[in-house]
């Protein structure tokens, strides 16, 4: 099954090409905490095209742009050099774990009051105070 | 007529016009900011600066320069004026460098962003960018009351406000204090505004330092859904704009209309937008075991249905507030008529004007324009400044302009203009009649409500006429009997003869415990109705109305509905739906259909569109928009003949809280908060 | 200059004397009816002048009263004139020229010795004698530089005759008013310079 997905499916994890290629030139450089692989040329040649070291990443299952947690976003941007896992960053206590944009599955932000989520809509501008006898 | 040549063009203008308004006559556009119409000139923005030839050769306020203060060339050539010169260029470009330099770069949190005269003259008539690096002056942001909010930092110095308080207003509320740099912008020490038309200031202000303070970053202007429609607070019937952003009504500003309001509205009618919002009836009511619960209108037209059924002609009443429109009074009428009741009336404060007298006998005849060529004012039982804050600034325009001599019976108020008073009852009335202080031909004989609720209203009509035709006030071509309403319904409602048929009963009866089994109230909130009748309320606020009721149906307010309204002066004009009625609530024409059709007797018509058909029908003038219909001065000769005698009492106000005058403007908050503020300074006047 | 506001301690309440209000009375009758607003700056002197050299916000809301005038107005010309003095000021007010030409004659000599024996400007002393401001041109550059105290212009300053003048009003001895150093009004301070021979039909004159 995984191999048809892979077979004729370019959202999930690596096309063959890019398999192939990355089996050939690749050079692993690590992980991140959602499996994600990340590759770079190997020994860091220059890449013809692009006049720089090529990097890309290979995702775990579904291949989510933002689900490239912003340590590896910037090294895979060439924002910095060293990837993180050459760091020595320890996260702040208040930074939450990074999570992927949501967007579009069941885990989507809905505001409260919204027919696919729980609670009561705050009152909004257009809204009246209705009347009501007392007592 | 002078011949000047604007740009080439040459334009025949009075001598007496200045440049910019003859620039503006050959269709040149020329920046200003302190310049407005309607206020003395300042010629302090410099904004206006134009190249003149055949006077001064430098840049010239075109605001503060006549056209014959320039000469003709040598051989008779019209002086020329140009104002796409590179002169004028560079002079505006100087200006507006100069206007910048201290205001500070906050568009994007100004909420005058995208109306504001200063960025928009920047973005035109500007430099492409700043050479200014030093720091910007700081001013504080001053209290100059509830409904102004400040930020002096942006303010520029035109004095438009100031100009404004101390000659529209004429209240004298701001001034600038120090002087250069230091100039300040504020009120006495930073008390509150005493003007009931204080909103203007924040229409004049060309940059965002006078803002509309209920209106604190709401919204945008380009936001607003634009509706041009009438006002309903008072019975001059301004016209206004309602800005609604979805299905909020957020502000209301004024519209041009010479013949009402010129650009003028009052505090009330501009800030009761909140109470457009509060206290809505929102479902209908039907009260069981003396308390009222939500049904539905099935339900609810079917409780009224029955008790209609179930009760005499004579024992069932209508009743008509001062917020209806033409269309559901007509109904309304229509509807008790139809069962064959006489006891209908629109005058819950018991004013005794009667369409019987003739039209002519509660109409503002003179017309407000009118104010503007009589040459005398005799106020009877009137406080304009409280029931018609626009007309008092008419009126004391018209002051100003001089030879106008102002005479007042009645409550000895602050009108902000300079009167003689004659005393505070029909006596000074009477002593009037016998000799009035002027002889006048052009005599304005204004009444108030306050002199025509009494008992002895009628009385006070008659002398009132006498007085008009002995002194002036009536002749050929000048009808100077003037009403003045209160209420924006009446002279609709006596125009369709709302009043007691044959044998009816009057509001005052109507109300009276044990007299009526079934009481029709559309709206009328200012009359306490005694235990007894069955109640039916049609209305848009849980007011007075709404807890007497035994039966509440929702209706719609004035921004809610197309409506037909006739003014004091009797010009019909439209009110326009700018949003819809909340909730269940429906226009209040539509729920009288829908209940003489639960009655099984329907009205004639099912639209809107063929009611004013059946309205134009009966009363054809009333669906000629924007007119005066006629209105015969041979009427009041009739109404001079009635019997006058008077009793002694003084003339007391018909409006004692300008603030709170009816269920919208009780509803809303800043009116709430205008009104304690206007008591304080009564009570710190008091002692 | 800066921006001005009234004094934060106020006295309760503020009247003419009645010589003062005889003399406002008569003042205001010689203005037509209706035009007694242009009374307002006299009033306000005479207003300054009783209470102290400095205006309290109870007289500003007196002269509006008298002059029938909303107190907004009079606000304006009492903050627009810095001659008005919003606070308290010391007994010897001293106002001291600081424009261009008493500048370069020394003026900021005379600054020095006003902020070592007064203190900043607007400050009063704790004995309540002295204050001072400085304020441009008062129109004596002849005779610069110049203060004026309360009424008087004081001329030819220098630090050290300055002091000694400060010192006699701080003890009460007369002083002279005008120059200090005993030149008449402003005739030249050395020698005539111009004017030393007759010319024209004088010369004539003098040579017959």
């Amino acid at each position: 099954m995984s191999y048809i997905i892979r077979f004729f499916t370019w959202w999930n994890r690596a096309t063959l090409s890019t398999g192939l290629w990355t089996l050939l030139y690749g050079e692993r450089v690590g992980t991140d905490e959602f499996g994600n692989v990340y590759y770079r040329r190997r020994g860091g040649k220059k890449d013809k095209a692009l006049g720089f070291e090529r990097r890309w990443v290979i995702y775990k299952g579904y291949a989510e742009g933002s689900a490239t947690p912003p340590g590896w976003y910037g090294w895979l941007h060439h924002t910095v050099d060293t990837p993180p896992t050459q760091e020595k960053y320890a996260p702040k206590e208040w930074e939450l774990p990074y999570r992927p944009n949501l967007t579009g599955t069941s885990a989507a932000y809905h505001p409260p009051g919204s027919i696919l989520a729980e609670g009561r809509r705050a009152p909004a501008g257009g809204d009246y105070q209705a009347w009501t006898p007392e007592a | 007529m002078t011949r000047i040549l604007v740009d080439g063009v040459e334009v025949d203008v009075p001598a007496e016009y200045t440049l910019l308004q003859a620039c503006e006559e050959a269709g040149a556009e020329v920046p200003r900011f302190c310049f407005h119409e309607r206020l003395s000139i300042a010629g302090n923005c410099r904004m206006c600066l134009v190249e003149v030839k055949g006077g001064p050769p430098k840049p010239q306020a075109s605001c503060a320069i006549a056209v014959k203060d320039l000469r003709p060339g040598p051989d008779g050539a019209p002086p020329e004026v140009f104002t796409k010169s590179p002169m004028v260029k560079k002079a505006r470009e100087g200006v507006m460098e100069f206007l910048l330099v201290n205001h500070p770069l906050d568009c994007p949190i100004c909420d005058q962003g995208g109306e504001c005269d200063l960025q928009d003259q920047a973005l035109a008539f500007g430099g492409d960018s700043s050479r200014y690096a030093e720091n910007k002056r700081a001013v504080e942001d001053k209290y100059i009351g509830p409904l102004v909010k400040t930020a002096m930092t942006r303010c520029i110095h035109c004095t438009r406000c100031v100009r404004f308080t101390a000659e529209i207003a004429g209240t004298s509320d701001m001034g600038a204090i120090g002087r250069g740099e230091d100039m300040e912008i504020t009120t006495y020490l930073q008390t509150a505004m005493t003007s009931e038309l204080q909103g203007n200031v924040t229409d004049l202000c060309p940059v965002g330092a006078l803002l509309p303070k209920p209106q604190n970053f709401r919204a945008r202007p380009w936001e607003y859904q634009k509706t041009e429609t009438i006002d309903v607070q008072d019975a001059l019937g301004s016209a206004i704009r309602v800005d609604a952003r979805g299905r909020e009504v957020i502000r209301i500003l004024p519209r041009l209309n010479e013949a009402v309001n010129e650009e003028w509205i009052s505090d009330k009618t501009r800030q009761v937008v909140d109470g457009l919002k509060a206290q809505r009836l929102d479902r209908p009511y039907i009260r069981e075991n003396g308390r009222l619960r939500p049904a539905s209108w099935q339900e609810a037209l079917g409780t009224v249905a029955a008790k209609t059924k179930a009760t005499k002609a004579e024992k069932i009443g209508a009743l008509v507030g001062d917020l209806a429109a033409l269309e559901e009074i007509f109904a309304l009428k229509l509807l008790v008529e139809g069962r064959g009741s006489a006891n209908l009336d629109a005058r819950q404060d018991g004013s005794k004007l009667d369409p019987r007298f003739g039209r002519a006998s509660y109409l503002f005849n003179a017309s407000i324009a009118g104010i503007d060529e009589a040459d005398s004012l005799l106020i009877v039982g009137s406080n304009p400044r409280k029931e018609a804050p626009v007309l008092n600034a008419r009126i004391r325009k018209r002051w100003l302009k001089g030879d106008f001599l102002i005479s007042a019976i009645g409550e000895q108020a602050d009108l902000t203009y300079d009167y003689d008073y004659l005393g505070a009852g029909p006596d000074a009335l009477a002593r009037f009649i016998e000799s009035a202080p002027t002889a006048s031909a052009k005599r304005i004989v204004l009444i108030g409500q306050g002199a025509l609720t009494r008992p002895d209203g009628r009385a006070i009509l008659a002398l009132a006429a006498q007085a008009a035709r002995k002194h002036g006030g009536l002749s050929e071509g000048w009808n100077g009997f003037s009403v003045l309403h209160t209420a924006a319904a009446r002279v609709g409602a006596l125009d369709l003869g709302f009043t007691p048929g044959q044998g009816g009963l009057d509001a005052a009866d109507i109300a009276k415990a044990g007299v009526l089994d079934l009481v029709f109230n559309l709206g009328a909130d200012e009359i306490a109705i005694e235990p007894g009748a069955f109640v039916v309320y049609i209305g848009t606020h849980g007011d007075k109305g709404a807890h007497r009721a035994d039966v509440i149906l929702p209706g719609a307010a004035y921004t809610e509905k197309f409506g037909l309204y006739v003014n004091t002066e009797g010009r019909v004009q439209e009110a326009l739906r700018a949003t819809f009625p909340p909730g269940d609530a429906r226009e209040d024409w539509a729920i009288l259909r829908a209940l003489s059709g639960a009655l099984g007797a329907p009205l004639p018509f099912d639209s809107q569109k063929q009611l004013r058909a059946k309205l134009g029908e009966a009363h054809p003038h009333l669906l000629r928009l924007d007119q005066i219909g006629s209105a015969s001065a041979a009427d009041l000769e009739a109404v001079a003949l009635q019997p006058a005698t008077a009793w002694k009492d003084d003339f007391a106000p018909a409006i004692t809280d300008f603030y709170l005058t009816n269920p919208i403007a009780r509803a809303s908050a800043t009116m709430a908060e205008c009104s304690a503020l206007a008591l304080d300074r009564l009570k710190q006047a008091a002692e | 200059m800066s921006v001005r506001r009234l004094a934060e301690e106020q006295p309760a309440s503020f009247e003419f004397t009645p010589e003062n209000k005889a003399w406002l009375e008569a003042q205001i009758a010689k203005y037509p009816d209706g035009r007694q607003a242009s009374m307002v700056v006299p009033a306000l002197w005479q207003a300054q002048k009783q209470n102290d050299y400095w205006l309290p916000q109870k007289a500003i809301e007196k002269v509006a009263d008298t002059l029938g005038m909303p107190y907004i107005r009079v606000l304006e010309i009492a903050t627009f004139y810095t001659m008005f003095n919003l606070e308290p000021v010391g007994k010897f007010y001293v106002q001291l020229c600081g424009t261009t030409p008493c500048m370069l004659r020394g003026s900021d000599e005379l600054i020095a010795v006003l902020e070592r024996r007064v203190g900043p400007q607007r400050h009063v002393t704790a004995d309540g004698l002295f204050s001072w401001l400085e304020v441009e041109c008062l129109g004596a550059c002849c005779n610069a530089p110049m203060v004026q105290i309360n009424d008087d212009y004081y001329e030819d300053l220098t630090a050290e005759n300055f002091e000694k003048l400060l010192d006699d009003l701080a003890a009460g001895r007369p002083v002279k008013i005008g120059s200090q150093t005993g030149r008449v009004s402003s005739e030249p301070a050395g020698a005539l310079t111009s004017l030393t021979s007759f010319y024209g039909d004088g010369a004539k004159a003098q040579a017959e």
